[in-house]
């Protein structure tokens, strides 16, 4: 890929669920893990996707050099009091060479910046993203170090030692756990997932708890994948997990899409 | 229609309003049916017409203030203790006047708040001359109404409106109720006099020391204070039928809340946001609310504005002061006049006191320009975009020209009580219809600029640089609705995006067209010596749409136009950057208006991060703007079971309504903008 330029699917003006205040997301294509639930699907792959929906024929993505998207984020400067850039994906930290120039850009003019990363990246790249960004949104998804091979297909030791770099570094740090039936919702995981926030729960602003939703459903249909198959979570387990992270001492919130 | 036949059509209308006055008073009365169909309106109106009675003065010599006395002698005199607040319309009693009888304003009601109405009646007495005679009457007019209600309250025993009416015409108000009770009743006596569309003003401005002064004397609490406030509103809610205008629910009395002022501070105090919740609470679609808003206003009246509009009612409106009060003195008001504007009945900045602005006059059509430009030139010889926009700009300057002269055929009732209440038309011994006031202009409003602009881009881009058609062939498939050329139909409507995006060409021609209007009217004079005034917000968009062919960009004929400054595909952000872009300012300062739709979760899961939207909003330089806070489900439903959605209010034009009493060409205008941004707020991946 051309370093230079960056392959997105979507810039997301008036982006309110991706870190504080009003933002504009862009999600970066390219991801390493291929979690069943996954909303974005057209993301996962560091490549243009063809898709067809209602009969007609479109792609998911384009390159964008980094001047234009520099501008594009600065469009709604005037409302990111506060607020700014929230780099999404796809896993965003993927791209992190052609976004340094971003980054620097969107400083020089105050922009806030966030990641909403899996941390399934190298440590190269994490220390790029160090140096650079201001908020982290991480996912807490499988702790457990073969079902996050065989659920994921990432190597959940890297991740664990991201976190640990992340979490010595003054950034701060929002975690988003997606509780899922059958793949993050089990007792075992919970309570890994509860210990890891203890651990750290002097470095943690906030844990969200994320329910599972289709929303990503028409995008799996026009791309002409299958969906993973998953039930829903009861609002009774939801609430049990929510009070388990909540004896950890660090604010909770449940998020309902 | 031809220039020609279209002025003479137009003469032929104001005659009947300018001369046939003897009869004409019906007209108003039964506008708002008329897009009910012939039947129902038949129904409606010949009722209203049977039942109107034009009451005329004894006096041999005919005027107005003769014909008002004996209104006031004769209207019917009822007392609702539920109302708390006296206030009765007798709609049964109106006058016959010769001319258009001033509407769309606010009063300027401080004036007999914080002094008596006999001053000012007995200033205008001192005059002299005939102005001196008809304040005479008026004056004797007003004491009539005021003497017989007071007897009608006593009998009655009605001790609290008696304590409020009391002494109301012979000293200043005294008390915070006081001050309440004489806005209703010289608003009662407005719409007894026909003057339509009246607005309230800047009430908390106006009432604030009243309310202070009794909260400190320990007469009135809060609690107290607020329940006087819901009455007050209830009051102003009666007769609502009656005081409709163009559409039921077109009331006009507008409440403006807040302010900046000329030390650059912002105005606000606890009635602010009593009115507020007042309106949310009572959830009327009249009276509404317009707030004025600065990057100055504490946070918390932001707060209470999207509580407000949490109650649905499409209030309140926001009028953008750090933008507008700057235009409004370049324009030529004085500082303080611009610091304590109001608007007329929907957004166009009036100065009360001191105005007889017309801001709504008429709407003016930019796109029928262009239709009539494609109809009557050979555009085989047009073979550049720049040629093609001189064809239109001079075009639009002639029809703008004549538009404006035949604005002159208006003539104005004589109107003494209005002519007390603005200043120097006493001072002048001139009625306010002979341009007595401080300021005299006209304002008119435009539609169809994005009908223009995405047309005018859309032409450029696929007749001249990309060439795939010539614009005399293209011209051949729009005379033609499009019809059988349906692929050409649907390349055009995926090439707009420039009227409300992020397109910089879109934003440079619509400045370039606002420029041309303004350039044109800027020296123009209206007959009172006033000038002209032009904005981007119009309530013509469904009527004037539907007598218009297609365009080049989507529009099919008879398809409405935009909605003010809107964009059915472009996100919040993006259509109020367009708006901040736009070049306001010059003659263009009556009233711009960014109207789009919120789905009312993303305000009450967001409440917070919608209160610095509208910060940042403010910042990026919107002139005004208005929301409907509803989704597309609710108004199908509403359709499909009205008896279930009896209290379903939307925003239409400049006003709020009861959304099934609406014609269905609003109904089904009002559904597809709702699904449009729906899409648009989804957002599915470029």
């Amino acid at each position: 890929m051309n370093k230079k330029r960056l392959l997105v699917s979507n810039i997301q003006r008036f982006s309110l669920h991706d870190g504080p205040g009003i933002r504009t997301t862009v999600f970066l294509m390219g991801c390493p893990l291929r979690c069943p639930w996954c909303a974005n699907p057209e993301n996962q792959r560091a490549e243009i996707q063809n898709y067809v929906k209602d009969g007609q024929e479109g792609r998911f993505g384009r390159y964008i050099s980094t001047g234009e998207l520099i501008e594009e984020c600065l469009k709604d400067k005037a409302f990111y009091c506060p607020g700014g850039v929230t780099f999404s994906g796809g896993e965003p930290l993927l791209q992190m060479d052609a976004l340094m120039p971003v980054c620097e850009g969107l400083r020089a003019e105050g922009v806030h910046l966030t990641a909403e990363t899996s941390l399934f990246v190298s440590q190269e790249k994490l220390k790029m993203a160090l140096a650079r960004i201001d908020l982290f949104l991480v996912d807490v998804k499988i702790l457990e170090e073969s079902r996050g091979k065989e659920v994921l297909g990432g190597d959940v030791s890297i991740y664990l030692e991201n976190l640990e770099q992340l979490m010595q570094s003054d950034k701060k740090v929002i975690l988003r756990i997606p509780v899922i039936a059958g793949y993050t919702d089990d007792r075992e995981n919970q309570k890994k997932v509860c210990a890891l926030i203890g651990k750290y729960r002097n470095r943690i602003e906030k844990v969200e708890l994320l329910e599972g939703h289709r929303l990503g459903m028409p995008k799996y249909q026009a791309l002409g994948w299958p969906a993973g198959q998953y039930e829903e979570v009861s609002s009774e387990q939801m609430q049990e997990y929510f009070s388990a992270i909540c004896e950890q001492g660090v604010p909770t919130e449940l998020c309902r899409i | 229609m031809d220039e020609k036949k279209s002025v003479m059509m137009k003469r032929i209308k104001l005659w009947i309003k300018n001369c046939l006055w003897k009869y004409n008073y019906m007209i108003p009365l039964t506008t708002k049916y008329r897009m009910a169909g012939k039947k129902e309106f038949l129904k409606k109106a010949l009722p209203r017409m049977a039942h109107t009675e034009a009451v005329r003065g004894k006096a041999k010599r005919r005027c107005v203030a003769g014909d008002t006395l004996e209104l006031m002698e004769r209207v019917e005199i009822q007392y609702d203790p539920l109302l708390r607040f006296y206030y009765h319309i007798d709609e049964n009693k109106t006058i016959t006047v010769k001319g258009n009888i001033l509407g769309n304003f606010p009063l300027d009601y401080r004036r007999i708040i914080e002094g008596s109405f006999y001053e000012l009646a007995d200033r205008a007495i001192r005059a002299g001359g005939e102005y001196g005679e008809n304040a005479k009457i008026i004056k004797r007019a007003v004491d009539r109404l005021y003497q017989r209600i007071l007897v009608y309250l006593n009998e009655g025993g009605h001790t609290f409106a008696l304590g409020v009416f009391d002494g109301m015409l012979e000293r200043k108000a005294e008390h915070f109720a006081e001050g309440l009770q004489r806005v209703l009743f010289f608003n009662q006596i407005l719409w007894q006099t026909r003057h339509r569309l009246n607005g309230i003003g800047r009430i908390d401005h106006y009432l604030g020391e009243l309310y202070q002064a009794d909260i400190e004397a320990g007469c009135l609490d809060k609690k107290e204070a607020y329940e006087l406030i819901k009455a007050f509103l209830t009051c102003l809610n009666q007769s609502y039928e009656f005081k409709s205008a163009a559409l039921m629910g077109d009331i006009g009395q507008i409440i403006v809340l807040g302010g900046l002022t000329e030390r650059g501070e912002y105005f606000c105090n606890d009635l602010t946001s009593m009115f507020l919740q007042a309106h949310k609470e009572l959830a009327y679609p009249d009276p509404k609310i317009l707030l004025r808003v600065s990057r100055n206003m504490p946070d918390s009246v932001i707060g209470d504005a999207v509580e407000c509009l949490q109650g649905r009612t499409g209030s309140p409106i926001f009028s953008n002061d750090d933008i507008i009060t700057d235009k409004l003195i370049d324009f030529g008001f004085l500082p303080e006049d611009a610091y304590a504007y109001c608007v007329s009945a929907c957004w166009e900045p009036f100065i009360p006191g001191k105005s007889s602005d017309q801001n709504n006059i008429e709407g003016f059509d930019l796109a029928k320009v262009f239709f009539d430009l494609l109809e009557s030139t050979d555009l085989s010889k047009i073979s550049s975009f720049s040629e093609l926009l001189k064809v239109y700009d001079r075009r639009l300057d002639r029809q703008l020209k004549i538009f404006v002269r035949s604005l002159d055929e208006y003539r104005w009732a004589e109107d003494p009580l209005l002519s007390m209440f603005t200043d120097s038309c006493t001072q002048n011994a001139t009625d306010i219809s002979r341009g007595g006031a401080v300021y005299n202009n006209y304002g008119f409003t435009t539609v169809g600029m994005a009908a223009v602009c995405d047309s005018l881009l859309n032409i450029r881009e696929y007749c001249f640089r990309q060439k795939k058609i010539t614009l005399s062939e293209l011209e051949k498939y729009r005379e033609n609705d499009f019809q059988g050329c349906e692929g050409c139909y649907e390349e055009l409507r995926a090439m707009r995006g420039h009227f409300g995006h992020d397109d910089k060409d879109g934003i440079a021609l619509a400045n370039h067209i606002i420029h041309r209007c303004d350039r044109t009217v800027s020296g123009l004079r209206n007959r009172l010596g006033g000038r002209i005034k032009f904005g981007l917000s119009s309530p013509d968009y469904i009527l004037a749409g539907k007598h218009s062919p297609a365009d080049f960009a989507g529009r099919k004929r008879g398809m409405p136009y935009n909605t003010h400054i809107s964009a059915e595909d472009a996100g919040y952000t993006e259509l109020i950057g367009f708006a901040g872009d736009l070049a306001y300012g010059g003659c263009n300062i009556n009233g711009n208006v960014v109207d789009f739709f919120v789905q009312p979760n993303i305000i009450s899961d967001n409440k917070e991060k919608f209160e610095i939207f509208l910060k940042g909003a403010m910042r990026r330089g919107f002139y005004q703007l208005q929301m409907n806070i509803m989704d597309s489900a609710t108004l199908i439903e509403a359709r499909k079971y009205p008896e279930r959605y009896k209290n379903l209010i939307v925003r239409v034009w400049g006003f709020s309504a009861y959304f099934n009493d609406l014609p269905e060409e609003y109904k089904e205008r009002l559904i597809q903008r709702a699904l449009k941004a729906e899409e648009a707020a989804a957002g599915y991946p470029v």
